[in-house]
């Protein structure tokens, strides 16, 4: 027997037939998961997708400082009440020197708590 | 009987019964080919699964161009190497310890077993292992191998013999 031959008949498996009915049913049962399985991956990608596009742009606006979120008019009216402040103090305070402490304090704090 | 063309038609609108109808016409020939490289019913039936689940996908877009069988055959051919290559890195890898099957037929004279054979079929370049493989597990004509590859005849018949030699040096180197 040659070569060719007696490969053809280790590979040869006589006469073999699948249930035609039931190789359908698993097959579509098996499309219908792998379509469901991808639809579910599609859509968890979407999804952080979103969640990642939205993180992105709310770390980057926040990163643009905090400068921003003050308004200048609330320095403006800081100095104001600063000076009238001071007026007053001295008018009412001999010591120079608490005086000078106490604006000293209000200069050292943060602007957002004014 | 409709032929092959008029059932992709109409499942190409949406017909069910027509895909099916196409599976039921060409599950015979392909599980059996499943069956020749792989000797286990359940395997064999999984891979024609997937071949199935490739023609559903792609059908929708056939362009006629070619025979439904021709463009079956490429698609049995690719799921079979696969098949093969991943066999081979599990061969390697020692994951597979299962005992092989006892065959049925045992006047065969078996100098190889079929795990050597598909391994020595894995190591051969792609165009002789394809041409083997549909020459040896489809006994498919020449003609139709060279349709499938896009080649021609002869050089399908040149393959076939240096695909041939070279199995059987890598069968016994490995003996």
């Amino acid at each position: 027997m040659n070569f060719e031959n007696k490969i053809k008949d280790m590979i040869s498996v006589g006469s073999v037939s699948p249930d035609t009915t039931k190789f359908l049913d698993r097959l579509h049962h098996k499309r219908e998961k792998q379509y469901a399985r991808r639809h579910r991956f599609v859509s968890g990608m979407s999804a952080l997708s979103l969640i990642l596009i939205t993180g992105f742009l709310t770390f980057s606006q926040l990163d643009i400082g905090s400068e921003i979120y003050v308004n200048e008019s609330t320095l403006v009216e800081k100095e104001i009440y600063v000076d009238e402040l001071t007026l007053m103090l001295l008018d009412y305070d001999d010591d120079i020197w608490n005086v000078y402490e106490l604006l000293e304090e209000i200069n050292h704090e943060s602007v957002l708590e004014i | 009987m409709k032929n092959d063309y008029e059932l992709i038609q109409q499942f190409q609108k949406g017909s069910q019964s027509a895909f099916d109808e196409l599976v039921k016409r060409h599950l015979d020939q392909t599980f059996r080919f499943f069956m020749q490289i792989t000797r286990n019913p359940m395997e064999a039936e999984d891979l024609a699964q997937d071949v199935f689940i490739k023609c559903y996908k792609s059908l929708k877009k056939f362009k006629y161009k070619s025979k439904f069988t021709t463009y079956l055959y490429k698609i049995n051919l690719n799921t079979a190497n696969s098949w093969i290559r991943r066999n081979r890195w599990k061969n390697l890898l020692h994951l597979d310890q299962a005992p092989e099957p006892i065959e049925s037929d045992r006047t065969i004279e078996k100098e190889w077993s079929r795990k050597e054979l598909w391994d020595g079929i894995a190591l051969l370049p792609k165009q002789q292992k394809m041409v083997v493989m549909m020459r040896v597990a489809q006994e498919l004509p020449y003609k139709t191998i060279a349709e499938i590859l896009n080649t021609t005849e002869g050089s399908t018949k040149v393959s076939y013999h240096h695909g041939i030699r070279q199995l059987k040096e890598n069968l016994e180197k490995s003996k």
